[in-house]
Protein backbone atom coordinates (compact mmCIF):
# COMPACT_ATOMS: atom_id res chain seq x y z
CA UNK A 1 0.00 0.00 0.00
CA UNK A 2 2.95 2.16 0.94
CA UNK A 3 4.23 1.07 -2.13
CA UNK A 4 1.90 2.06 -4.18
CA UNK A 5 1.19 5.93 -2.84
CA UNK A 6 5.18 6.12 -3.45
CA UNK A 7 5.39 5.17 -6.79
CA UNK A 8 2.06 7.78 -7.26
CA UNK A 9 4.01 10.07 -5.40
CA UNK A 10 7.07 9.78 -7.64
CA UNK A 11 5.11 9.54 -10.71
CA UNK A 12 3.31 13.07 -10.01
CA UNK A 13 6.88 14.61 -9.08
CA UNK A 14 8.19 12.83 -12.79
CA UNK A 15 5.44 14.73 -14.99
CA UNK A 16 6.21 17.96 -13.12
CA UNK A 17 9.74 17.76 -13.18
CA UNK A 18 8.88 17.65 -17.26
CA UNK A 19 7.05 21.19 -16.41
CA UNK A 20 4.02 19.18 -17.59
CA UNK A 21 0.70 19.71 -15.26
CA UNK A 22 -1.78 16.98 -14.41
CA UNK A 23 -4.21 17.65 -17.04
CA UNK A 24 -1.77 17.53 -20.25
CA UNK A 25 -0.12 14.68 -18.88
CA UNK A 26 -3.74 13.20 -18.69
CA UNK A 27 -4.42 13.90 -21.93
CA UNK A 28 -0.72 12.61 -23.01
CA UNK A 29 -1.58 9.29 -21.84
CA UNK A 30 -4.71 8.69 -23.47
CA UNK A 31 -3.90 10.10 -26.77
CA UNK A 32 -2.25 6.85 -28.28
CA UNK A 33 -6.06 5.48 -27.35
CA UNK A 34 -7.46 8.52 -28.62
CA UNK A 35 -5.45 8.51 -32.02
CA UNK A 36 -6.64 4.79 -32.57
CA UNK A 37 -10.30 5.17 -31.75
CA UNK A 38 -10.34 7.89 -34.16
CA UNK A 39 -8.71 6.02 -37.05
CA UNK A 40 -10.26 2.50 -36.38
CA UNK A 41 -13.78 3.25 -34.71
CA UNK A 42 -14.55 7.57 -35.49
CA UNK A 43 -13.44 6.88 -39.05
CA UNK A 44 -15.26 3.91 -40.01
CA UNK A 45 -18.43 5.14 -38.21
CA UNK A 46 -19.04 8.59 -39.99
CA UNK A 47 -17.75 6.75 -42.80
CA UNK A 48 -20.90 4.40 -42.84
CA UNK A 49 -23.04 7.14 -42.02
CA UNK A 50 -21.92 8.74 -44.57
CA UNK A 51 -22.49 5.83 -46.81
CA UNK A 52 -25.71 5.48 -45.73
CA UNK A 53 -26.80 9.16 -47.36
CA UNK A 54 -25.87 7.59 -51.02
CA UNK A 55 -27.07 5.52 -53.39
CA UNK A 56 -24.17 3.17 -53.61
CA UNK A 57 -24.39 -0.35 -55.06
CA UNK A 58 -21.16 -1.90 -56.01
CA UNK A 59 -23.15 -3.64 -58.74
CA UNK A 60 -23.66 -0.32 -60.45
CA UNK A 61 -19.89 1.15 -59.90
CA UNK A 62 -19.08 5.01 -60.85
CA UNK A 63 -22.12 5.88 -59.97
CA UNK A 64 -22.77 7.57 -56.03
CA UNK A 65 -25.04 10.17 -55.67
CA UNK A 66 -25.79 11.93 -52.77
CA UNK A 67 -29.70 11.02 -51.55
CA UNK A 68 -29.92 12.49 -48.73
CA UNK A 69 -32.36 9.63 -46.24
CA UNK A 70 -33.94 8.47 -49.34
CA UNK A 71 -32.34 5.33 -47.64
CA UNK A 72 -33.66 5.33 -44.96
CA UNK A 73 -36.97 6.56 -46.03
CA UNK A 74 -36.87 2.97 -48.18
CA UNK A 75 -35.75 0.90 -45.74
CA UNK A 76 -38.51 2.39 -43.04
CA UNK A 77 -41.17 1.79 -45.38
CA UNK A 78 -40.23 -1.31 -46.38
CA UNK A 79 -42.08 -4.41 -45.07
CA UNK A 80 -38.57 -6.68 -44.89
CA UNK A 81 -37.40 -4.37 -42.18
CA UNK A 82 -40.39 -4.51 -40.09
CA UNK A 83 -40.24 -7.96 -40.30
CA UNK A 84 -36.43 -8.09 -39.04
CA UNK A 85 -37.31 -5.70 -36.35
CA UNK A 86 -40.10 -7.71 -35.47
CA UNK A 87 -37.75 -11.10 -35.40
CA UNK A 88 -35.04 -9.35 -33.65
CA UNK A 89 -37.47 -8.12 -31.27
CA UNK A 90 -38.92 -11.53 -30.38
CA UNK A 91 -35.11 -12.72 -30.59
CA UNK A 92 -33.84 -10.06 -27.47
CA UNK A 93 -36.36 -10.51 -25.94
CA UNK A 94 -36.55 -14.47 -25.01
CA UNK A 95 -32.59 -14.28 -24.88
CA UNK A 96 -32.32 -11.82 -22.59
CA UNK A 97 -35.10 -13.25 -20.47
CA UNK A 98 -33.58 -16.71 -20.84
CA UNK A 99 -29.97 -15.54 -20.27
CA UNK A 100 -31.01 -13.12 -17.16
CA UNK A 101 -33.10 -15.78 -15.31
CA UNK A 102 -31.23 -18.81 -15.99
CA UNK A 103 -27.84 -16.71 -15.25
CA UNK A 104 -29.58 -15.86 -11.90
CA UNK A 105 -30.80 -19.46 -11.10
CA UNK A 106 -27.32 -21.02 -12.17
CA UNK A 107 -25.79 -17.76 -9.45
CA UNK A 108 -28.13 -18.85 -6.58
CA UNK A 109 -27.52 -22.94 -6.77
CA UNK A 110 -23.27 -22.14 -7.37
CA UNK A 111 -23.45 -20.06 -4.46
CA UNK A 112 -24.96 -23.21 -2.12
CA UNK A 113 -22.70 -25.25 -0.80
CA UNK A 114 -22.88 -28.82 -2.14
CA UNK A 115 -20.14 -31.40 -3.16
CA UNK A 116 -19.46 -31.12 -6.21
CA UNK A 117 -19.44 -27.00 -6.33
CA UNK A 118 -15.76 -26.24 -7.32
CA UNK A 119 -16.32 -28.87 -10.21
CA UNK A 120 -19.43 -27.22 -11.64
CA UNK A 121 -17.89 -23.13 -10.95
CA UNK A 122 -15.57 -24.45 -13.07
CA UNK A 123 -17.40 -26.24 -15.51
CA UNK A 124 -19.64 -22.74 -16.08
CA UNK A 125 -16.78 -21.47 -18.13
CA UNK A 126 -17.46 -24.34 -20.63
CA UNK A 127 -20.18 -22.80 -22.90
CA UNK A 128 -18.17 -19.39 -22.56
CA UNK A 129 -14.74 -20.31 -23.61
CA UNK A 130 -16.97 -21.68 -27.50
CA UNK A 131 -16.73 -18.55 -29.68
CA UNK A 132 -19.95 -18.12 -31.28
CA UNK A 133 -19.29 -19.19 -34.55
CA UNK A 134 -18.32 -22.63 -32.94
CA UNK A 135 -20.84 -22.42 -30.70
CA UNK A 136 -23.70 -22.28 -33.80
CA UNK A 137 -21.75 -25.30 -35.80
CA UNK A 138 -22.02 -27.40 -32.84
CA UNK A 139 -25.45 -26.85 -31.86
CA UNK A 140 -26.11 -27.23 -36.05
CA UNK A 141 -24.79 -30.66 -35.56
CA UNK A 142 -26.90 -31.79 -32.37
CA UNK A 143 -30.03 -30.31 -34.41
CA UNK A 144 -28.79 -32.08 -38.14
CA UNK A 145 -32.43 -33.58 -39.62
CA UNK A 146 -30.99 -36.60 -40.68
CA UNK A 147 -27.51 -37.30 -38.49
CA UNK A 148 -28.53 -35.06 -35.27
CA UNK A 149 -27.80 -36.08 -31.34
CA UNK A 150 -31.13 -34.46 -30.75
CA UNK A 151 -33.24 -36.19 -32.88
CA UNK A 152 -31.40 -39.47 -32.12
CA UNK A 153 -32.24 -38.88 -27.95
CA UNK A 154 -35.89 -38.06 -28.90
CA UNK A 155 -36.08 -40.74 -31.16
CA UNK A 156 -34.92 -43.59 -28.54
CA UNK A 157 -37.13 -42.51 -26.08
CA UNK A 158 -39.99 -42.93 -28.60
CA UNK A 159 -40.90 -38.69 -28.47
CA UNK A 160 -40.95 -38.44 -31.81
CA UNK A 161 -41.38 -41.54 -34.48
CA UNK A 162 -39.51 -39.82 -37.13
CA UNK A 163 -36.57 -37.85 -37.68
CA UNK A 164 -37.75 -33.78 -38.08
CA UNK A 165 -35.59 -31.31 -39.77
CA UNK A 166 -35.98 -28.65 -36.70
CA UNK A 167 -33.75 -25.83 -37.88
CA UNK A 168 -35.40 -25.97 -41.40
CA UNK A 169 -38.92 -25.34 -40.00
CA UNK A 170 -40.39 -22.25 -39.38
CA UNK A 171 -42.27 -22.86 -36.60
CA UNK A 172 -38.64 -24.59 -34.34
CA UNK A 173 -35.90 -22.80 -36.00
CA UNK A 174 -36.19 -19.32 -34.32
CA UNK A 175 -36.57 -21.01 -30.59
CA UNK A 176 -33.58 -23.68 -31.33
CA UNK A 177 -31.11 -20.66 -32.27
CA UNK A 178 -32.32 -18.51 -29.12
CA UNK A 179 -32.16 -21.67 -27.17
CA UNK A 180 -28.15 -21.72 -28.56
CA UNK A 181 -27.96 -18.09 -28.26
CA UNK A 182 -28.65 -18.64 -24.05
CA UNK A 183 -26.52 -21.46 -23.89
CA UNK A 184 -23.34 -19.87 -25.20
CA UNK A 185 -23.75 -16.72 -23.04
CA UNK A 186 -25.94 -17.87 -20.15
CA UNK A 187 -22.17 -17.75 -18.16
CA UNK A 188 -21.57 -14.41 -18.01
CA UNK A 189 -24.55 -13.39 -16.70
CA UNK A 190 -24.07 -16.25 -14.15
CA UNK A 191 -20.55 -15.29 -13.19
CA UNK A 192 -21.24 -11.46 -12.66
CA UNK A 193 -24.58 -12.35 -10.42
CA UNK A 194 -22.36 -14.83 -8.77
CA UNK A 195 -20.07 -12.46 -8.10
CA UNK A 196 -22.73 -9.89 -6.68
CA UNK A 197 -24.25 -12.81 -4.55
CA UNK A 198 -21.05 -13.27 -2.78
CA UNK A 199 -20.72 -9.82 -1.92
CA UNK A 200 -23.97 -9.49 0.42
CA UNK A 201 -22.96 -9.35 3.88
CA UNK A 202 -24.12 -12.43 5.72
CA UNK A 203 -25.38 -10.48 8.82
CA UNK A 204 -28.21 -9.36 6.69
CA UNK A 205 -29.52 -12.82 6.54
CA UNK A 206 -29.06 -13.33 10.23
CA UNK A 207 -31.31 -10.54 11.04
CA UNK A 208 -34.07 -11.79 8.31
CA UNK A 209 -34.13 -14.97 10.40
CA UNK A 210 -33.96 -12.74 13.83
CA UNK A 211 -37.12 -11.42 11.85
CA UNK A 212 -38.91 -14.45 11.10
CA UNK A 213 -38.79 -13.87 7.54
CA UNK A 214 -40.13 -16.18 5.35
CA UNK A 215 -37.48 -17.96 2.43
CA UNK A 216 -39.13 -15.92 0.06
CA UNK A 217 -39.44 -12.75 1.84
CA UNK A 218 -35.86 -13.06 2.62
CA UNK A 219 -34.95 -13.48 -1.47
CA UNK A 220 -37.37 -10.33 -2.17
CA UNK A 221 -36.40 -8.21 0.67
CA UNK A 222 -31.82 -9.40 0.98
CA UNK A 223 -30.62 -10.91 -1.74
CA UNK A 224 -32.77 -9.04 -5.04
CA UNK A 225 -31.87 -5.60 -3.79
CA UNK A 226 -28.28 -6.80 -3.50
CA UNK A 227 -28.72 -8.20 -7.05
CA UNK A 228 -30.00 -5.28 -9.13
CA UNK A 229 -26.37 -3.59 -9.97
CA UNK A 230 -25.18 -7.09 -11.04
CA UNK A 231 -28.91 -7.92 -12.73
CA UNK A 232 -28.56 -4.44 -14.82
CA UNK A 233 -25.54 -4.65 -16.06
CA UNK A 234 -25.73 -7.93 -17.53
CA UNK A 235 -29.31 -6.15 -19.16
CA UNK A 236 -27.52 -3.70 -20.72
CA UNK A 237 -25.10 -6.23 -22.20
CA UNK A 238 -27.30 -8.38 -23.03
CA UNK A 239 -29.45 -6.25 -24.75
CA UNK A 240 -26.58 -4.73 -27.06
CA UNK A 241 -25.36 -8.12 -28.10
CA UNK A 242 -28.74 -9.74 -28.89
CA UNK A 243 -29.95 -7.49 -30.98
CA UNK A 244 -26.57 -7.66 -33.12
CA UNK A 245 -26.80 -11.41 -33.10
CA UNK A 246 -24.93 -13.14 -36.01
CA UNK A 247 -22.89 -16.05 -35.49
CA UNK A 248 -25.67 -18.24 -34.66
CA UNK A 249 -27.82 -16.84 -37.60
CA UNK A 250 -24.88 -17.56 -40.02
CA UNK A 251 -24.09 -20.68 -38.79
CA UNK A 252 -27.22 -21.93 -37.81
CA UNK A 253 -29.91 -21.06 -40.34
CA UNK A 254 -28.71 -18.29 -42.76
CA UNK A 255 -31.86 -16.34 -42.00
CA UNK A 256 -34.06 -18.98 -43.05
CA UNK A 257 -36.20 -20.95 -44.08
CA UNK A 258 -37.68 -18.21 -45.35
CA UNK A 259 -37.19 -14.91 -43.15
CA UNK A 260 -38.32 -16.97 -40.00
CA UNK A 261 -34.57 -16.22 -38.04
CA UNK A 262 -34.04 -13.23 -40.33
CA UNK A 263 -32.56 -10.29 -37.72
CA UNK A 264 -31.70 -6.94 -38.62
CA UNK A 265 -28.19 -7.95 -38.43
CA UNK A 266 -28.89 -11.02 -40.91
CA UNK A 267 -30.55 -8.06 -43.37
CA UNK A 268 -27.41 -6.10 -42.90
CA UNK A 269 -24.92 -8.83 -44.14
CA UNK A 270 -27.27 -10.02 -46.29
CA UNK A 271 -28.01 -6.56 -48.48
CA UNK A 272 -24.34 -5.08 -48.04
CA UNK A 273 -22.11 -8.08 -48.93
CA UNK A 274 -24.68 -10.36 -50.29
CA UNK A 275 -26.80 -7.40 -52.71
CA UNK A 276 -23.48 -5.50 -52.72
CA UNK A 277 -26.21 -2.60 -51.88
CA UNK A 278 -23.67 -1.02 -49.62
CA UNK A 279 -26.16 2.31 -49.15
CA UNK A 280 -28.84 0.31 -47.95
CA UNK A 281 -26.75 -1.98 -45.79
CA UNK A 282 -25.38 1.01 -44.03
CA UNK A 283 -28.48 2.46 -43.39
CA UNK A 284 -29.49 -0.88 -41.58
CA UNK A 285 -26.41 -0.94 -39.40
CA UNK A 286 -26.80 2.89 -38.64
CA UNK A 287 -30.49 2.15 -37.31
CA UNK A 288 -29.27 -0.99 -35.02
CA UNK A 289 -27.12 1.05 -33.49
CA UNK A 290 -29.54 3.71 -32.87
CA UNK A 291 -32.14 1.41 -31.65
CA UNK A 292 -29.66 -0.17 -29.32
CA UNK A 293 -28.33 3.74 -27.76
CA UNK A 294 -31.89 4.44 -27.72
CA UNK A 295 -32.39 1.02 -25.41
CA UNK A 296 -29.65 1.59 -23.27
CA UNK A 297 -30.15 4.99 -22.77
CA UNK A 298 -33.63 4.10 -21.54
CA UNK A 299 -32.28 1.09 -19.21
CA UNK A 300 -29.97 3.29 -17.72
CA UNK A 301 -32.56 6.27 -17.06
CA UNK A 302 -34.93 3.74 -15.73
CA UNK A 303 -33.41 1.17 -13.85
CA UNK A 304 -29.57 2.81 -13.30
CA UNK A 305 -31.01 4.11 -10.32
CA UNK A 306 -32.19 1.14 -9.10
CA UNK A 307 -28.97 -0.10 -9.94
CA UNK A 308 -26.69 2.44 -9.00
CA UNK A 309 -25.14 2.77 -12.27
CA UNK A 310 -22.65 5.49 -12.34
CA UNK A 311 -20.43 6.55 -15.37
CA UNK B 1 -34.32 -32.17 9.99
CA UNK B 2 -36.72 -33.23 7.72
CA UNK B 3 -36.63 -29.87 5.40
CA UNK B 4 -32.17 -30.44 5.22
CA UNK B 5 -32.43 -33.52 3.92
CA UNK B 6 -35.12 -32.47 1.33
CA UNK B 7 -32.74 -29.33 1.02
CA UNK B 8 -30.06 -31.50 0.05
CA UNK B 9 -31.84 -33.72 -2.15
CA UNK B 10 -33.10 -30.79 -4.61
CA UNK B 11 -29.76 -28.95 -4.51
CA UNK B 12 -28.43 -32.51 -5.37
CA UNK B 13 -31.04 -32.65 -8.42
CA UNK B 14 -30.29 -29.12 -9.33
CA UNK B 15 -26.68 -29.69 -9.67
CA UNK B 16 -27.31 -32.95 -11.68
CA UNK B 17 -29.20 -30.93 -14.16
CA UNK B 18 -26.97 -27.79 -14.13
CA UNK B 19 -24.00 -30.56 -15.03
CA UNK B 20 -25.63 -32.18 -17.95
CA UNK B 21 -26.68 -28.74 -19.33
CA UNK B 22 -23.32 -27.21 -19.51
CA UNK B 23 -21.84 -30.40 -20.40
CA UNK B 24 -24.26 -32.67 -22.40
CA UNK B 25 -23.87 -30.40 -25.48
CA UNK B 26 -20.29 -30.12 -25.49
CA UNK B 27 -19.87 -34.30 -24.95
CA UNK B 28 -21.43 -34.73 -27.69
CA UNK B 29 -19.10 -32.56 -29.67
CA UNK B 30 -16.14 -34.24 -28.09
CA UNK B 31 -17.59 -37.74 -28.70
CA UNK B 32 -18.08 -37.19 -32.60
CA UNK B 33 -14.60 -36.02 -32.78
CA UNK B 34 -13.21 -39.54 -31.59
CA UNK B 35 -15.04 -41.19 -34.00
CA UNK B 36 -14.58 -42.96 -37.57
CA UNK B 37 -15.84 -40.68 -40.52
CA UNK B 38 -17.92 -43.20 -40.83
CA UNK B 39 -19.38 -44.03 -37.76
CA UNK B 40 -20.23 -40.54 -37.31
CA UNK B 41 -22.93 -40.81 -40.04
CA UNK B 42 -24.76 -43.62 -38.60
CA UNK B 43 -28.21 -43.62 -37.79
CA UNK B 44 -29.12 -43.93 -34.97
CA UNK B 45 -25.91 -42.17 -33.26
CA UNK B 46 -23.71 -44.23 -31.51
CA UNK B 47 -23.47 -42.56 -28.36
CA UNK B 48 -20.41 -44.43 -27.43
CA UNK B 49 -17.53 -45.08 -30.25
CA UNK B 50 -17.64 -48.66 -31.24
CA UNK B 51 -13.73 -47.89 -32.50
CA UNK B 52 -12.88 -44.60 -31.12
CA UNK B 53 -10.02 -43.01 -32.82
CA UNK B 54 -7.18 -40.33 -32.29
CA UNK B 55 -6.73 -40.38 -36.19
CA UNK B 56 -8.77 -36.75 -36.41
CA UNK B 57 -6.53 -34.94 -33.99
CA UNK B 58 -3.46 -36.39 -35.47
CA UNK B 59 -5.12 -35.50 -39.08
CA UNK B 60 -6.15 -31.59 -38.14
CA UNK B 61 -3.04 -31.02 -36.42
CA UNK B 62 -0.55 -32.84 -39.30
CA UNK B 63 -2.45 -31.18 -41.77
CA UNK B 64 -2.86 -33.94 -43.48
CA UNK B 65 -0.47 -36.59 -44.68
CA UNK B 66 2.62 -36.01 -43.44
CA UNK B 67 2.12 -31.97 -42.86
CA UNK B 68 2.56 -31.61 -46.88
CA UNK B 69 -0.99 -30.19 -47.40
CA UNK B 70 0.35 -27.10 -46.19
CA UNK B 71 3.32 -26.86 -48.60
CA UNK B 72 0.38 -28.26 -51.23
CA UNK B 73 -1.80 -25.51 -50.52
CA UNK B 74 -2.07 -23.46 -53.47
CA UNK B 75 -0.58 -25.93 -55.77
CA UNK B 76 -2.07 -26.81 -59.30
CA UNK B 77 -2.33 -30.29 -58.76
CA UNK B 78 -2.65 -30.45 -54.78
CA UNK B 79 -2.74 -34.05 -53.06
CA UNK B 80 -5.72 -33.94 -50.55
CA UNK B 81 -9.02 -34.41 -49.80
CA UNK B 82 -10.96 -31.50 -48.28
CA UNK B 83 -10.82 -32.91 -44.78
CA UNK B 84 -6.68 -33.26 -44.86
CA UNK B 85 -6.43 -29.53 -45.36
CA UNK B 86 -6.94 -28.17 -42.19
CA UNK B 87 -3.46 -26.06 -42.62
CA UNK B 88 -2.94 -26.21 -38.68
CA UNK B 89 0.47 -24.83 -38.45
CA UNK B 90 -0.81 -21.68 -40.69
CA UNK B 91 -3.69 -20.68 -38.87
CA UNK B 92 -2.14 -21.67 -35.33
CA UNK B 93 0.98 -19.41 -36.24
CA UNK B 94 -1.47 -16.46 -37.43
CA UNK B 95 -3.68 -16.52 -33.86
CA UNK B 96 -0.24 -16.75 -31.94
CA UNK B 97 0.62 -13.56 -33.90
CA UNK B 98 -2.85 -11.61 -33.49
CA UNK B 99 -3.25 -12.53 -30.04
CA UNK B 100 0.20 -11.90 -29.02
CA UNK B 101 0.04 -8.53 -30.83
CA UNK B 102 -3.20 -7.69 -29.34
CA UNK B 103 -2.83 -7.96 -25.95
CA UNK B 104 0.54 -6.30 -26.37
CA UNK B 105 -0.69 -3.05 -28.01
CA UNK B 106 -4.37 -2.58 -25.87
CA UNK B 107 -2.03 -2.77 -22.53
CA UNK B 108 0.57 -0.81 -24.03
CA UNK B 109 -2.54 1.93 -24.74
CA UNK B 110 -4.74 0.71 -22.67
CA UNK B 111 -2.82 1.24 -19.53
CA UNK B 112 -1.63 4.25 -19.58
CA UNK B 113 -5.05 5.37 -20.59
CA UNK B 114 -6.71 4.10 -17.78
CA UNK B 115 -4.33 5.01 -15.07
CA UNK B 116 -5.30 8.94 -16.21
CA UNK B 117 -8.84 8.34 -16.46
CA UNK B 118 -8.39 6.07 -12.71
CA UNK B 119 -5.75 8.35 -10.89
CA UNK B 120 -5.44 11.53 -12.40
CA UNK B 121 -7.91 14.77 -12.38
CA UNK B 122 -8.16 16.66 -15.41
CA UNK B 123 -11.27 18.08 -17.57
CA UNK B 124 -12.85 16.09 -19.88
CA UNK B 125 -12.21 12.94 -18.28
CA UNK B 126 -16.18 11.60 -18.08
CA UNK B 127 -16.51 12.69 -21.35
CA UNK B 128 -13.67 10.82 -22.66
CA UNK B 129 -14.69 7.39 -20.55
CA UNK B 130 -18.42 7.98 -22.02
CA UNK B 131 -16.79 8.01 -25.08
CA UNK B 132 -14.87 5.06 -25.04
CA UNK B 133 -17.65 3.24 -23.51
CA UNK B 134 -20.36 4.11 -25.96
CA UNK B 135 -18.21 3.66 -28.78
CA UNK B 136 -17.00 0.49 -27.62
CA UNK B 137 -20.25 -1.29 -26.36
CA UNK B 138 -22.98 0.24 -29.26
CA UNK B 139 -21.07 1.87 -32.25
CA UNK B 140 -18.48 -0.50 -32.63
CA UNK B 141 -21.32 -2.50 -34.47
CA UNK B 142 -20.54 -0.14 -37.47
CA UNK B 143 -16.92 -1.21 -36.90
CA UNK B 144 -16.61 -4.47 -35.29
CA UNK B 145 -13.47 -3.87 -33.21
CA UNK B 146 -14.65 -4.52 -30.10
CA UNK B 147 -11.01 -6.13 -28.23
CA UNK B 148 -9.33 -3.02 -27.54
CA UNK B 149 -11.85 -0.82 -25.93
CA UNK B 150 -13.50 -3.83 -24.04
CA UNK B 151 -9.62 -4.18 -22.25
CA UNK B 152 -9.43 -0.23 -21.78
CA UNK B 153 -12.76 -0.81 -20.09
CA UNK B 154 -11.39 -3.77 -17.84
CA UNK B 155 -7.96 -2.44 -16.83
CA UNK B 156 -9.98 0.61 -15.82
CA UNK B 157 -12.06 -0.83 -13.95
CA UNK B 158 -8.96 -2.70 -12.12
CA UNK B 159 -7.42 0.37 -11.72
CA UNK B 160 -10.02 2.34 -10.25
CA UNK B 161 -11.02 -0.87 -7.63
CA UNK B 162 -7.58 -0.80 -6.80
CA UNK B 163 -7.29 2.85 -6.08
CA UNK B 164 -10.51 3.04 -3.84
CA UNK B 165 -7.78 -0.12 -1.66
CA UNK B 166 -5.18 3.32 -1.56
CA UNK B 167 -8.00 5.55 -0.42
CA UNK B 168 -10.00 3.33 1.90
Amino acid sequence: LDMQTEVQSRMKEGFRSLRLSESSFAFLLNAPTVLLILLLVAYPIVYSIWLSLHSYHLARPGRFPFVVLSNYLKVLSSPEFWDAAKITAIFAFFSIIGVVILGTLLALILNESFPGRGVLRALILLPWAMPPVVNGLMWVWIFDGRLGAFNGLLYSLGIIDSYRIWLSNPVTSLPIVIFAYIWNRVPFSAIVILAALQAIPLELYDAAKVDRAGRLQTFRHVTLPWLWQAITIVLILQTMTAMRVFDEIYMMTGGGPGSATTVLAWLTYRTAFLALDFGLGNTYAVIISIITTILVIVYVATLGHRGEIRI
Amino acid sequence: MKSSVWRKFLLFIAAVFVFSYLVAPFSWVVITSIMTERETLSVPPHWIPHNPTLKNYVLFVTGGKGGNAVADYGKSSPQWTPQSVTRFPVSFRNSVIVSISVVLLTLSMGAPAAYALARLRFRGSRLLLVAYISLSGIWDYLTRCQGLFSRILLSHCLLSSGSYEVTS
